[in-house]
């Protein structure tokens, strides 16, 4: 058995009657690049909002690294070692580049209250270091230079960088990108390729994507999961997913008989 | 020619001007002068209000004479006429039947009867005779008045015309200076004390001499210090020479028109008497000025905002003196031998022009000096930038040590409110401006503050250990829980401070609206409580806490000689002061730390904060504790300042002010929150006569604001974190 960083086992996560997920499985073995796939509506988002904390599933249980983080809070999960971006970029607007990063260390930074009153040596130190480590997370995801402007300034593509490498200040085990080339253009998808790749490669992180452009997906996944109507219906490598008739199914439609088949059982 | 906007505009400063007209603000103000005998407050605002209705009419058409022309004189025109419609109304009907306060509306009273006249002989004095009140008795038939009124609205959109097309910064430059001057005239009253113009002529001059020397001086900063020194103390050097011959005598050189200046005269008076030690005042003086020039030279090279907050202050100080001459001049006057007849309204425009002009050049010039300094500063190694800041920290705290010497017991008083509604903004602040929570009941932590040091440091049942202390004779010394000031104090904060989180406590989970609600509604509990007869024994009730002894300093076991009670408003500044920069400093310091982000990411996305492993009881708890102990502090040193707390002091209306100061001065932003206090706090306590429309310039200026600046006046500037890192690694 391979080492399993992330095991979801059988969630389950209802809003009202909708069943945004329904029974979910998956694991993710450390070192992947792992993506989840599906048509929008899919519970995607459900799914990595459960695994970070933001909801807790009504069923079935979240074993990261070893153990159970199901109901625990969002900053406790982080703490653990799950960092994410989010879908619709949410960065601190109204600070800058490098404080963003740096609220990512926050859990990296011992100082009390009294000490940062005190301006301790200890706490000096502390910043000295976070400060540094900072620049450095910012040079590694192309962002020199631009480390005292405000986040909201900056363009989208360097947006979405500076908020992978919020992440990565956490010093997450597991990275979570939820869709981290949306609106981009081909070239900068590219670069994004690039950059996931050198995240797992340089930084040793495991990888969880959602993300909807197939040919990043098919080119740097090790394991392709697919979901629809809140249920996983493929998994596999990337090879696999896209010859699965349920996948095609899913993203093409069906045939007019599988369709009325379909309405006959609704 | 006309915009779409052409009548729009007007209109809806005529809706404002005619609600304020119907409020009787043209009846309240025409009694205030801004210059004594020619102009008050009613014609200012008159003009101000249609002159701004003309500017934003005709500024979309600058550039086309005609059109801004045009334009300007509709904006002015159609209020003009609204009121017009109003003053004939109320010939017809009688309007103060609804509109109590409306009372003697005439155009002559608008417009004062006097903004067109000069004096005897001038172009207009016939209109100074003509007797308006009389006129409108019979409308329709003498229109005089009306006539009058609207050569006035005339003459405002010319000025309008002719103002528009400035470029935008000189249109800022003219007209905050027009302001700053009519403001200035109007606290002239209680601001002319403070210096004479011979001592600020002195100061500002010193001060100049160091800073343009240094223009050209290498860049060390112990030649800089040392020849601005020295230039202070030769220039203080000629002074005393020339005092000591009679330079201060009537019709000296240096007496100029006025009083016997204060700190000039230092350099003849007496000595300075330390035990045996007996130092003629004269060394004083010398040192004073060196010090000051040594300011002057090292400002040059100071961070932009100290350069500039110091320029201001330096002009400030001139003005302070200019505002003195004309309140007690002679009528005749002799400088350098020449007779100079001076009459006192004549004093009082001149002075006004003066302030005008000055002002209008100094925000030219200070810019563009600013540039100089900062680009001087960056050279600056880092070891002497350090050295460069830590100077000015203590010429600004010997500053503000001796203020009080020339501050008089009022401006101390107002100087101590602004600094008790800074300590709450710093505190308040914490919450909204950093964290995000939206308090509205502030005025909670405060009266718990207050309450706390009242009762601590006066027998009452709880202090005397269960019994009454009506029965007992001898309650001081029985007593024995009572306690001083210094004792009470931390308990105060403490006290606070933990009350503050216990109520945020079960608010938590609430955001934005909701927690504003139910703060507010904590806010009215306190009040409540503090109010009820079921607490009496403890505070007081509707009678409140009286005679709390005021703080004393007591070292008389070190020397007899010191011993202070701070009991009144020039001793208790320097409890305030501490107090502020106490809060700023304990505030400033958190929120450069990673507690201040934690509480800045989670107001940005509290979601995202807990995402980065934020934990958010503990971080919205911190913030509830350290405001909720600011006004804890703010509410002790009140309680200590005023000896005597009353529930009608703990209003929601402190919230909402303290809420307006912070809205204003720019949230998250320390310098911001003092100067909305200056603005909202002491502004107001210098202009006395416009307490009614108190609340009502508080609206309109957060209008304003929120429309011009959402940010605030002085928002939080980012720090410049991976600059510094690369300074000291390049």
């Amino acid at each position: 058995m391979a080492d399993l960083l992330l095991d979801v086992q059988k969630i389950q996560k209802r809003f009202g009657g909708l069943i945004a997920v329904r029974d979910v499985d998956l694991q993710i073995e450390r070192g992947m690049i792992a993506s989840l796939i599906g048509p929008n509506g899919a519970g995607k988002t459900t799914f990595f909002n459960c695994v970070t904390g933001f909801y807790v599933p009504e069923e079935g249980d979240i074993v990261f690294n070893g153990r159970s983080i199901r109901g625990l809070r969002t900053d406790q999960i982080a703490q653990r070692g799950i960092a994410r971006t989010y879908q619709n970029i949410r960065l601190f607007k109204d600070m800058t580049v490098i404080e963003n990063v740096l609220v990512g260390m926050h859990i990296h930074i011992r100082t009390s209250p009294l000490g940062a009153v005190l301006r301790t040596p200890q706490m000096r130190r502390e910043e000295a270091v976070a400060i540094d480590r900072a620049l450095e997370l910012l040079d590694f995801a192309g962002l020199q230079g631009k480390g005292d402007l405000l986040a909201g300034n900056l363009a989208y593509g360097f947006q979405r960088r500076l908020e992978i490498a919020r992440a990565l200040a956490l010093e997450p085990l597991l990275l979570l990108l939820d869709e981290p080339t949306a609106g981009m253009n081909p070239q900068e998808t590219d670069e994004m390729m690039g950059f996931i790749r050198r995240l797992r490669d340089e930084r040793d992180l495991t990888i969880f994507l959602i993300e909807h452009d197939m040919k990043l997906v098919m080119s740097i996944s090790d394991q392709v999961t697919v979901m629809d109507y809140g249920r996983k219906i493929s998994e596999g490598t990337p090879a696999h997913v896209q010859r699965d008739p349920v996948v095609i199914e899913a993203y093409l439609g069906s045939s007019v008989m599988q369709k009325g088949a379909k309405d006959g059982t609704a | 020619m006309f915009h779409k906007n052409t009548l729009r505009y007007p209109f809806y400063v005529t809706v404002v001007i005619v609600i304020l007209t119907l409020t009787g603000i043209f009846s309240t103000f025409e009694s205030r002068e801004v210059l004594e005998d020619y102009l008050t407050l009613a014609t200012v605002t008159l003009g101000l209000m249609i002159g701004v209705s003309a500017y934003v009419t005709a500024l979309p058409m600058r550039g086309r004479l005609i059109a801004v022309s045009v334009n300007s004189l509709i904006g002015v025109l159609i209020p003009t006429l609204a009121l017009i419609l109003i003053v004939v109304l109320d010939t017809r009907t009688d309007l103060t039947f609804v509109f109590q306060r409306l009372k003697d509306l005439n155009p002559g009273t608008l417009t004062s009867g006097k903004i067109v006249y000069l004096d005897g002989g001038g172009l207009l004095s016939p209109l100074r005779d003509l007797n308006f009140a009389d006129w409108i008795t019979v409308p329709g038939v003498q229109l005089q008045g009306f006539a009058l009124l609207l050569l006035f609205a005339v003459v405002v959109a010319g000025f309008v015309i002719v103002y528009i097309h400035f470029s935008r910064q000189w249109r800022t430059i003219i007209f905050i200076s027009l302001l700053l001057t009519v403001v200035l005239s109007l606290a002239s009253g209680q601001l002319d004390r403070i210096l004479t113009l011979p001592d600020a002529v002195m100061l500002f001059t010193v001060f100049a001499l160091g800073y343009f020397v240094a223009f050209y001086l290498p860049e060390s900063l112990w030649l800089r210090t040392i020849s601005g020194f020295s230039l202070g103390m030769i220039s203080a050097g000629a002074l005393v020479l020339l005092v000591n011959n009679g330079a201060l005598d009537a019709g000296g050189v240096l007496r100029g028109i006025g009083s016997v200046p204060r700190i000039l005269q230092m350099s003849i008076n007496g000595d300075f008497i330390v035990g045996d030690l007996s130092i003629p005042l004269s060394v004083f003086f010398i040192l004073i000025l060196g010090v000051i020039g040594a300011f002057g030279a090292l400002i040059n090279r100071a961070p932009r905002s100290v350069h500039d907050a110091s320029l201001y202050f330096a002009l400030g100080l001139l003005l302070l003196g200019i505002l003195q001459w004309g309140d007690r001049f002679r009528v005749n006057d002799t400088i350098l031998g020449v007779e100079i007849i001076w009459n006192r309204p004549e004093v009082g425009i001149l002075r006004a022009i003066i302030i005008f002009f000055l002002l209008c050049m100094a925000m030219w010039i200070v810019p563009r000096l600013s540039i100089r300094a900062e680009k001087t500063f960056l050279r600056v190694v880092p070891v002497q930038r350090h050295q460069t800041q830590f100077i000015f920290f203590a010429i600004s705290m010997l500053v503000l040590l001796i203020a009080p010497q020339f501050m008089g017991l009022y401006i101390s008083n107002v100087f101590n409110l602004i600094a008790l509604y800074t300590i709450m903004g710093i505190g308040l602040n914490v919450m909204v401006g950093y964290a995000g929570l939206l308090d509205l009941g502030y005025v909670a932590s405060f009266a718990i503050g207050a309450y706390t040091l009242g009762i601590l440091t006066k027998p009452n049942i709880l202090t005397c250990g269960g019994a009454d202390p009506a029965t007992l004779e001898n309650a001081l010394q029985t007593c024995t829980g009572v306690m001083t000031f210094w004792q009470a104090w931390p308990i105060c904060v403490v006290f606070s401070a933990v009350t503050g989180m216990l109520l945020g406590v079960p608010v938590l989970r609430l955001r934005g609206d909701y927690l504003a609600i139910v703060t507010l509604g904590f806010g009215e509990i306190t009040n409540r409580i503090i109010k009820a007869d079921d607490f009496k024994p403890l505070f007081g009730a509707a009678s409140g806490i009286t005679r709390i002894p005021s703080p004393v300093i007591d070292l008389t076991r070190f020397d007899e000689g010191w011993y202070a009670q701070l009991n009144n408003s020039t001793s208790i500044y320097y409890l305030f002061l501490f107090s502020v920069l106490f809060a700023a400093f304990v505030v400033y310091r958190l929120a450069n730390s990673r507690i201040g982000r934690a509480w800045r990411a989670v107001k940005a996305d509290e979601n995202v904060a807990q995402a980065m492993g934020i934990h958010l009881v503990n971080t919205k708890l911190l913030a509830f504790g350290v405001s909720s102990a600011f006004a804890g502090l703010g509410g002790a040193v009140f309680g200590a300042s005023v000896q005597g707390i009353f529930p009608d002091s703990f209003t929601i209306l402190v919230s909402i002010n303290v809420l307006s100061l912070i809205i204003i001065g720019g949230m998250g932003s320390i310098p911001g929150v003092v100067l909305g206090s200056m603005i909202l706090i002491g502004l107001p306590e210098l202009l006395r006569e416009l307490d009614d429309y108190r609340l009502l310039s508080f609206g309109v200026l957060l209008v304003v604001v929120m429309l011009i600046k959402p940010e605030g006046i002085l928002p939080p500037s980012p720090p410049k974190l991976a600059e510094k890192e690369q300074v000291i690694h390049g």
